[in-house]
């Protein structure tokens, strides 16, 4: 019986997966196949089909951080550390290539490779609070202090999320807002975004299982070592 | 276009080393689950003694 269920478990991951990769596939052909050049700035407009959708990736991930690290701060339950920390590593990665897609972006779109626009900045800062959060993590040994350190630290980072997304309407800047598009444009952008979020959410249930399954296995180390011979 | 193909590419090779750095830990772990699975058989079999032989 429990062998049926597992067989079964790993046949309907396999088409999860499958299904995921599918979708980033069809959201990369959209992008290149069904979008329509834009009039102004040619192919490099469809930078923002990726851009768009690692900034929700990488927005995301500080949001999915922050309510992790106020589980574990309630609870003092590791699991919801894994959690953090998975959804801190995508999230960097996310933020990450949010930076260099729109560098690349605006290099064509306003000849600069960087300005200090209030979106850019506070995208630049949202980069800086993964990565510091990252780095204090692989700083600290014990795992409930590190737990704690990296949820204060993303509860405290989450302050900079309103600013990220409405930094376009309360500051005075050259990012655009929301551009008006043609509708097979929209739904491109709406592919991507699903594909993206898609990949991130597998890749972030699959970290947070390896976490867990690796601080089993230092649990037995430990124990093993102070086992008398 | 070259700018188009260098985002795509800097996307695709980030997701790349990150999926690849969770297979090669995924490895680690699994070796070392392995290598506990041996030792544990490895006690668990019994061993013949001269004893044991006799009896």
């Amino acid at each position: 019986m429990h062998a049926r269920s597992g067989s079964l478990r790993r046949r309907c991951q396999s088409i999860g997966n499958a299904a995921v990769v599918a979708m980033v596939l069809v959201a990369l052909a959209a992008a290149f196949l069904v979008a329509p050049t834009e009039r102004t700035m040619g192919d490099a407009q469809r930078i923002v089909y990726l851009h768009v959708a690692v900034a929700w990736v990488g927005l995301a991930g500080a949001l999915l951080m922050a309510a992790a690290g106020a589980a574990y701060l309630v609870r003092r339950n590791l699991r919801w550390d894994h959690w953090a920390q998975a959804a801190a590593e995508l999230g960097w990665l996310g933020a990450t290539l949010t930076l260099v897609t729109g560098s690349l972006w605006a290099h064509a779109a306003w000849n600069v490779w960087w300005t200090w626009d209030p979106r850019l900045t506070t995208a630049l800062i949202l980069w800086a609070l993964y990565a510091g959060c990252l780095l204090l993590r692989g700083g600290v040994d014990d795992p409930h202090r590190r737990a704690r350190l990296g949820a204060v630290l993303a509860i405290a980072g989450a302050a900079d999320l309103p600013l990220v997304v409405m930094a376009t309407r309360w500051f005075r800047g050259i990012h655009p807002a929301a551009p008006a598009m043609e509708p097979s444009m929209r739904a491109v952008l709406l592919a991507s975004v699903l594909g993206f979020s898609a990949l991130f959410a597998l890749l972030l249930v699959m970290r947070r299982h390896q976490l867990e399954l690796q601080r089993l296995v230092e649990e037995l180390t430990e124990s093993e070592k102070e086992m008398p011979c | 276009m070259l700018s188009l193909l260098i985002a795509y590419l800097a996307a695709w090779l980030g997701l790349l080393g990150y999926v690849l750095r969770l297979a090669a830990q995924q490895r680690r772990l699994q070796e070392t689950v392995a290598a506990w699975q041996r030792r544990e058989d490895a006690l668990e079999t019994p061993t013949e003694t001269p004893a044991s032989k006799a009896a």
